[in-house]
């Protein structure tokens, strides 16, 4: 550990320009890009902006509440479903189902952790990847509704009202608006008590009992909410590939989502804007000239985890730090509790 | 009638009975010592009546009301605080914040409330804040506002742990060692913070603590635990110089060396 | 009738290599509260190791051997990197590192053998043998009789050596343990070993069973090994064994009643039922966090 982290205060003062420069620098730059980009780029930008999201609700389950949740890409595409089938079949407008297929993923979400959640919050990874498999089976069988393999075609583009979403610059303008909104929605709520007590959550539920907090109240709170942004991502994406099949949304696709959370930084906001896009853009970019890094790419994500759960668990821009410290202080406590007494009082 | 009253608290664990009928009460601002041997059932006690653990019989009553088998966090809404023998802070968090944790049931604002925009929610938390800091000048941790949790000594994370206590403004405090592991020294200057709170406050409180003469300085009355079953339970200078006492604390001298 | 005699055998055939995957999750979640994520690619790189030195010509017996021991020295290799480093650190953190620990490992056995399925080499072979006029399958009877003897050595080295009952010891309060001067160090490791090499013997007897080992198997030996662990109780030795045992007769049993389809989803069914119902397993006791 640094000189600096040992004493340096966590939170500084922070004056108007601190605090407006970083927000108002990322909005000049949402609004550039357009600009500069050329068409491939800004395809890659909107797939980027899509998995912002997912990336960001994971963080949310993850990072700030210490849950390991290995199924986001089974509620992103429950998500994708409920609007693709709702503007299909039903003829529902775009903006009632990308609302509908959020609030449709966070209520299968919370169903499906909740039993989880009251008792062993810890199998909760197993049940997101057994869910995940179990929507796999549920898209690819059910051939009605969702034509399986063969896959749902023909989804129409995004439109409000009248306007319709002709281009991808006018599909980037709607998905950076949603991102923006949904970052600031995100942002507020973990500053309020709901945020602290999911951080409480995460380090200490016990002590976070005493302290009055209803931890699986939060717990599924959490689990919602991340959701939630899993089915709103699901929306964009169904209307703006316009073609859905199952294949889509396995357990692959999860642990990308995951490690874009982790490397960004697990409990940093900014930290999941950036894991997602480095991890959309730099595959892209090696695709055509570097297949075998691809193939090998879980792999290659697989040692880096492991990288850096051990030297910097916290990710590239997070601030938790989650070991260092606590070694310390369980092997101070040991010795002093051997020094003071033989036997622990159980 | 008492303000906190557990009546027959009987804990098993696989054929051991930890706790064994135990009848405990607490008036309105009187310190309750708890002592006895290691393994004698003071914190699997103290879990019961917080709701951390459940009692296999008996009966809680805080304030008027059954809380027997209350969850821990309506138990700590109804105004039981508690420490831990091995701490449970929030690593991650600074001093401050952890504090600040401890007025969870004060600021919850509901998923709405968080999103919509309030400036009065602002200056709340501001406030939040300003007490969380004057919390930690009582318990004297003034030179490490703002620090990381992890960064204290082991005798300021005690300190820590009680000022976050204290801040979701209990009438029963629940103490589990507080000087677990500390010098003669370092256990003196936390006693005398615990009878100062006391005083200040004037908030109830159940303590466990090994070192006799120090409870007896500190406790109002006094109750002896072993194997499970209150030995003794009287005033503290009648409980110092019972034979029972004497006897289970050399033994415990004994066992030690 | 006969039918029935010979989806219980398979039943319970299956069911007890269940049971020996199973181990090393059960083991290891104990002590540390850890889900290892990599056992399943552990095990799985241990059958595929079995089948090249067979194809090589190794005999039988030898590979075998050699396999789980492979299998045990991989399981502290990974014990060593990715979690020995992270111990104490939020439970959430080695867990990830477990999920990395895997995919390289999965990663590191497609770059040797393939995604492909391989068939496995019958290692027991499939003869029948009548009795009571019944015809009874050979292959599942050896099966249970080595998923016994494996768990039988087992159960001895733990209850009847010193390091065995710090074994156990470890298991139920690790920071107690290492407090009465148990070397957490030496135990840790000997569990994974243990875990391990059950596992790659759970695995083999697996694979010959279905006849095909192929990467991804151990995603789906997971999720059945995590059944017979929580049907049993997490950290519950023999539990574990009744569990898997349970699993795998009600898996025959389910082919019987719904078809083969829904074989997989039993697991997942028990999963849910068990963290419904009875969340320390059927002959677990209740806990509590410890404070």
């Amino acid at each position: 550990m640094t000189a600096a982290q040992q004493t340096t205060h966590a939170e500084p003062a922070r004056g108007p320009v601190e605090r407006w420069l970083p927000a108002g620098a990322a909005i000049a730059f949402l609004v550039a890009f357009p600009f500069v980009a050329d068409g491939y780029l800004l395809h890659v930008a909107n797939i980027s902006l899509i998995f912002i999201l997912l990336a960001i609700g994971q963080n949310i389950i993850t990072g700030y509440t210490g849950m390991l949740s290995l199924g986001h890409a089974a509620f992103y595409g429950v998500g994708a479903y409920t609007s693709a089938l709702l503007t299909l079949r039903l003829g529902v407008s775009w903006p009632v189902a990308f609302l509908a297929s959020g609030v449709v993923a966070s209520i299968v979400g919370m169903l499906i952790a909740l039993p989880c959640l009251r008792v062993r919050t810890d199998f909760l990874s197993l049940i997101t990847i057994a869910f995940a498999q179990m929507f796999f089976v549920v898209a690819n069988g059910w051939m009605d509704l969702t034509r399986g393999p063969m896959g749902l075609t023909g989804i129409p583009r995004i439109s409000i009202g009248s306007w319709v979403a002709h281009n991808d610059m006018a599909y980037y303008a709607v998905f950076a608006c949603i991102v923006v909104v949904t970052y600031v929605a995100v942002q507020r709520i973990l500053n309020s008590s709901i945020g602290r007590a999911w951080e409480m959550v995460r380090d200490d539920e016990v002590g976070a009992l005493s302290l009055g907090v209803d931890v699986t109240y939060y717990k599924v709170l959490s689990f919602g909410v991340g959701t939630f942004l899993a089915g709103l991502a699901g929306s964009m994406f169904a209307h703006y590939i316009r073609f859905l099949s199952p294949d889509a949304f396995l357990l692959l696709e999860s642990l990308i989502i995951m490690q874009m959370a982790i490397l960004g930084g697990l409990a940093s906001l900014p930290g999941s804007v950036l894991g997602a896009i480095l991890l959309i853009s730099i595959p892209e970019a090696l695709r055509s000239s570097e297949p075998l890094l691809i193939t090998y790419r879980p792999g290659l994500a697989g040692a880096l985890l492991v990288a850096m759960m051990i030297w910097r668990p916290q990710g590239i821009l997070g601030r938790t730090r989650a070991t260092p410290p606590i070694v310390r202080q369980i092997s101070d406590t040991l010795r002093r509790l051997v020094g003071a007494r033989p036997v622990a009082n159980p | 009638m008492a303000l906190f009253q557990a009546t027959d608290i009987t804990r098993r664990f696989a054929g051991v009975v930890a706790v064994d009928g135990v009848s405990l009460q607490v008036d309105e601002g009187e310190i309750l010592g708890l002592m006895g041997p290691n393994g004698s059932g003071k914190t699997t006690f103290i879990n019961c009546v917080s709701g951390v653990d459940q009692a296999n019989s008996g009966r809680v009553m805080f304030d008027g009301s059954d809380i027997t088998k209350m969850k821990p966090f309506r138990v700590a809404e109804r105004g039981i605080g508690r420490t831990f023998q091995n701490l449970r802070l929030f690593e991650n968090m600074t001093t401050t914040e952890n504090v600040m944790c401890g007025g969870h049931l004060r600021q919850n604002t509901g998923l709405i409330g968080a999103l919509l925009p309030s400036r009065s929610r602002q200056q709340r938390n501001a406030e939040e804040r300003e007490r969380a800091v004057a919390l930690l000048r009582e318990v004297g941790l003034e030179d490490r506002i703002d620090q990381y949790a992890t960064d204290l000594s082991y005798g300021q994370t005690k300190r820590l742990e009680l000022a976050r206590a204290l801040n979701i403004e209990p009438r029963l405090l629940l103490l589990d060692e507080p000087t677990a592991g500390m010098n003669d020294r370092q256990a003196a200057e936390i006693l005398g913070l615990v009878r100062r709170i006391q005083r200040d406050r004037g908030i109830a409180m159940i303590v466990i603590e090994h070192n006799v003469p120090a409870l007896v300085w500190l406790a109002d009355r006094i109750a002896v635990l072993e194997a499970g079953q209150v030995l003794v339970e009287d005033e503290p200078e009648i409980v110092a110089r019972h034979p029972d006492v004497i006897r289970a604390y050399l033994g415990e001298e004994a066992l030690e060396e | 009738m006969a039918y029935v005699i010979e989806q219980l055998i398979n039943g319970l055939a299956v069911g007890s290599v269940y049971a020996l995957i199973a181990v090393g999750y059960s083991m290891v979640y104990s002590i540390l509260y850890l889900i290892n994520f990599a056992h399943g690619d552990v095990i799985t790189f241990g059958a595929f190791t079995a089948l090249t030195m067979l194809v090589i010509g190794v005999p039988i017996p030898v590979a075998l051997f050699l396999a789980c021991v492979l299998g045990a020295a991989l399981g502290m290799t990974v014990e060593r990197i990715a979690y020995r480093p992270v111990r104490y650190a939020n439970r959430i953190v080695p867990m990830i590192s477990a999920l990395g620990a895997g995919l390289v490992i999965a990663s590191t056995a497609q770059a040797i053998w393939g995604p492909e399925v391989h068939a496995f080499p019958q290692v027991i072979p499939r003869w029948s043998f009548e009795l009571f006029g019944q015809l009874i399958p050979f292959q599942p009877l050896i099966i249970i009789a080595i998923a016994v003897v494996l768990v039988a050595i087992a159960t001895v080295l733990l209850d009847y050596t010193r390091l065995g009952r710090a074994t156990k010891c470890v298991c139920q309060d690790i920071h107690a343990a290492q407090l009465m001067g148990i070397p957490i160090n030496t135990i840790v490791p000997l569990v994974y070993a243990i875990g391990g090499f059950l596992g790659v013997a759970g695995a083999i007897l697996y694979v010959t069973y279905f006849n095909a080992v192929y990467i991804q198997m151990g995603l789906l030996a997971t999720f059945k090994a995590w059944s017979a662990a929580m049907l049993g109780g997490v950290g519950n030795f023999h539990g574990a064994f009744v569990g898997g045992l349970l699993l795998g007769i009600a898996e025959a049993f389910s082919v019987v009643v719904v078809g083969s389809a829904f074989k997989d989803g039993v697991s997942l069914v028990f999963i849910v039922l068990i963290l419904l119902l009875k969340p320390d397993g059927l002959f677990g006791e209740r806990t509590t966090a410890r404070s």
